[in-house]
């Protein structure tokens, strides 16, 4: 590939990840059967970036993110953080870490704890930690609700259920940053709010990655929220990473078909006809199939257009196309440059 | 001719322990037969409510429509006793709502759900309604309708739920559909499809269809009119293509700012919205949107404006209204050629 993706040299690629996932596997047992939530993922993600991923529901987006520290234990696999595998910890260990990995949940208001005062929530991680006493606590927190943009005099002695949900991020994001994380992983964190509030909260944790040099790992089902905050994306379907690549390549050159059909589904995706590009329309057969009882070889064989015998029969492993740039399917799309994603899915049709 | 639906004047009001919250205020709208029109506001706007209101549904025991007409084809829907409403719902006007699984009973098959509601409304043997029903789940794209029709809702995806609402919603060849965020619970592959189908059914049965969402990107290319509601008013209305382009309320250009646009390049400063969606039982004088917006001067604070109409057809309740050539953001983008 010639020099066709900028902001692969954007990144600080020099340094060591500060997360380095290895073939990541989560399963729960339910009285159904074994759920593959999430089958063997590897990513690597390096301080000051952000890797968006995305995927329908019930793909394991979710599930990757809160593995990754701990929440769920992962069934097997290596989660590298900062050199120490915290799969081989014991729990003392792992909680001495818990600090410097953070979370920001979905529903900003069941996020908080109703009964006490915005200046309680955000200092209760500072006095756990010991990492202030006394009046210093106060002033730390005031800074903390500052930075997120709350004016600490006149929220600090209010309750969670007296804010809207986009004041009740702020603050669970206040928190979030009480212990100086490295890594900070939002599970979808501006899904619950209002359009008009949702840039106000992506602007702020744009604001944050950026002063206070964080990875972050940015869960969402909202392909455009994910564009305008990552610098890679992940695209993950039933369970495995379908797709890996800088932003901006794959909007631009999707090699996987499901990810040329998120794209295409995308809404006000004007470019694109409001049929999915890679997968029929109307039948079940456009629904994600049941992570009980995948199907063998590619997980998205059941809903592709493009599928072969090969792909029932081989499980594809990801490999690279190009820098950056790794797919998991046996037939992947044409890459050439300045083809529209939906443009390609049909030739190749 | 007079349109299928008018509704004139409507106000709705919630009794809270803080006061009276006026949801629905002052609104007026007409569609005529095989028209789309979509009502796109934020949470607390009042659009469920409107649409609750015209569909003639209780609106829960603290709120009551206050004064207003809503006009069905003839019908005065504010003035029907009960047992009437229910000979219309379903034959005349039907709803999706957002939840297709508290939508449906979940102790029932899909079937039985079917067939009861053909019967009910109809007059067809049981025997007739199971044919009419397996037809009518496989119009809508139910696969293998003779075998799905005899699984319970908790066994089916949350497409094929919706699938089966609309089912239940067409059932009856309503004139007028209400839906009310059919597709907001549901992943974006299965929303394109769902609102294919709703368009499908729409052609097919000539029927006028209200589409309510949280979000102008998903009524895009879906609506023949676009109604923009702020804080139980609408504040806007005009054709699809004109509030996608040259928006003239200050409230719907920022709607349409402070989305992601991805023609823009990643880590771009995204334009908000300053504050929150308002108070309705704090409300004080003035346009509601004037402490959140950028061309708010002294007379928008004191004075509430009116929907009033331009000469392109536009309607907007602005004093100061966004420049007709005042191009958004992404066409800025386009026109640069910047992708």
């Amino acid at each position: 590939m010639s020099g066709a993706a900028p902001h692969t040299a954007d990144r600080p690629s020099t340094e060591r990840p500060i997360l380095r996932v290895r073939d990541l596997v989560v399963h729960y047992r339910t009285r159904q059967g074994i759920v593959h939530a999430v089958n063997g993922v590897s990513f690597d993600l390096a301080r000051g970036e952000t890797l968006g991923v995305v995927g329908e529901s019930g793909c394991g987006k979710s599930t990757t993110s809160r593995a990754v520290i701990g929440l769920p234990p992962p069934t097997s696999g290596t989660v590298l953080f900062d050199g120490v595998d915290l799969t081989r910890l014991g729990s003392a260990r792992l909680r001495a870490l818990r600090p410097r990995m953070q979370i920001v949940f979905q529903d900003p208001i069941a996020s908080l704890n109703p009964r006490r005062s915005i200046r309680d929530i955000v200092a209760t991680p500072l006095r756990l930690w010991n990492r202030a006493a006394g009046p210093e606590v106060d002033r730390r927190v005031d800074d903390l609700l500052r930075s997120v943009g709350m004016d600490p005099s006149v929220v600090g002695d209010r309750r969670p259920r007296e804010f809207s949900g986009g004041q009740c991020q702020r603050v669970s994001i206040a928190r979030a940053l009480a212990l100086d994380p490295d890594l900070l992983i939002c599970d979808e964190p501006v899904s619950a709010l209002d359009v008009s509030v949702q840039a106000q909260i992506l602007n702020l944790l744009e604001e944050i990655r950026t002063s206070r040099h964080l990875a972050m790992i940015f869960v969402s089902h909202d392909l455009g929220v994910v564009k305008n905050v990552s610098d890679r994306i992940a695209v993950m379907y039933l369970g495995t990473i379908c797709e890996l690549a800088p932003t901006d390549v794959l909007f631009a050159r999707p090699a996987h078909p499901y990810t040329a059909t998120l794209l295409a589904a995308m809404p006000g995706n004007d470019a694109i006809s409001h049929e999915s590009a890679g997968i029929t329309s109307t039948s079940s057969a456009s629904e994600p199939p049941s992570p009980i009882d995948p199907p063998s070889g590619c997980p998205f064989r059941t809903r592709c257009v493009f599928a072969q015998y090969r792909c029932a029969q081989e499980r594809p492993v990801p490999r690279q196309i190009a820098p950056g740039h790794e797919v998991a399917c046996h037939f992947p799309l044409s890459t050439a440059p300045g083809d529209a994603p939906a443009d390609r899915a049909l030739v190749n049709e | 001719m007079t349109p299928l639906l008018q509704v004139r004047n409507l106000h709705a009001t919630f009794l809270t322990a803080r006061g009276p919250v006026t949801a629905v205020n002052s609104v007026s709208l007409d569609l005529d037969s095989g028209q789309t029109l979509a009502i796109v506001g934020e949470s607390g706007s009042g659009k469920t409510v409107l649409a609750r209101a015209i569909m003639g549904l209780d609106l829960g025991k603290p709120g009551r429509i206050d004064s207003g007409e809503v006009w069905l084809d003839g019908l005065d829907m504010r003035s029907l006793p009960p047992a009437q409403l229910r000979g219309v719902w379903g034959r005349r006007v039907s709803m999706v709502f957002q939840d297709p699984m508290t939508a449906l009973n979940p102790v029932l098959t899909i079937g039985r759900q079917l067939t009861e509601h053909l019967v009910y409304r109809g007059t067809i043997s049981r025997r007739q309604a199971e044919e009419v029903a397996i037809d009518l789940l496989r119009r809508v794209g139910v696969p293998d309708p003779a075998r799905r029709r005899r699984q319970y809702p908790h066994e089916l995806s949350g497409g094929l739920r919706q699938r089966v609402v609309i089912a239940l919603a067409i059932a009856g060849q309503p004139q007028l559909l209400l839906a009310d965020e059919p597709t907001t619970a549901l992943d974006v592959t299965v929303q394109a499809q769902i609102l294919n189908l709703l368009a499908d059914a729409q052609q097919e049965l000539g029927m006028a269809m209200i589409l309510v969402s949280h979000d102008l990107g998903v009524v895009r290319g879906r609506a023949d009119q676009v109604a923009v509601m702020y804080a139980g008013r609408i504040v806007e209305r005009a054709p699809a293509r004109r509030i996608f382009s040259t928006p003239r309320m200050p409230y719907t250009e920022a709607l349409l700012r402070a989305r992601p646009d991805p023609a823009r390049p990643i880590h771009s400063r995204l334009e908000v919205i300053p504050g929150g969606t308002p108070d309705l039982a704090t409300r004080g004088l003035g346009c509601p949107f004037a402490p959140r917006c950028s061309y708010a001067q002294d007379r928008c604070r004191v004075e509430a404006p009116a929907l009033t109409r331009d000469e392109s057809g536009s309607e907007y309740a602005c004093w100061f209204p966004v420049p007709e050539d005042k191009p958004l953001p992404e066409n800025l983008i386009r026109q640069r050629g910047v992708s």
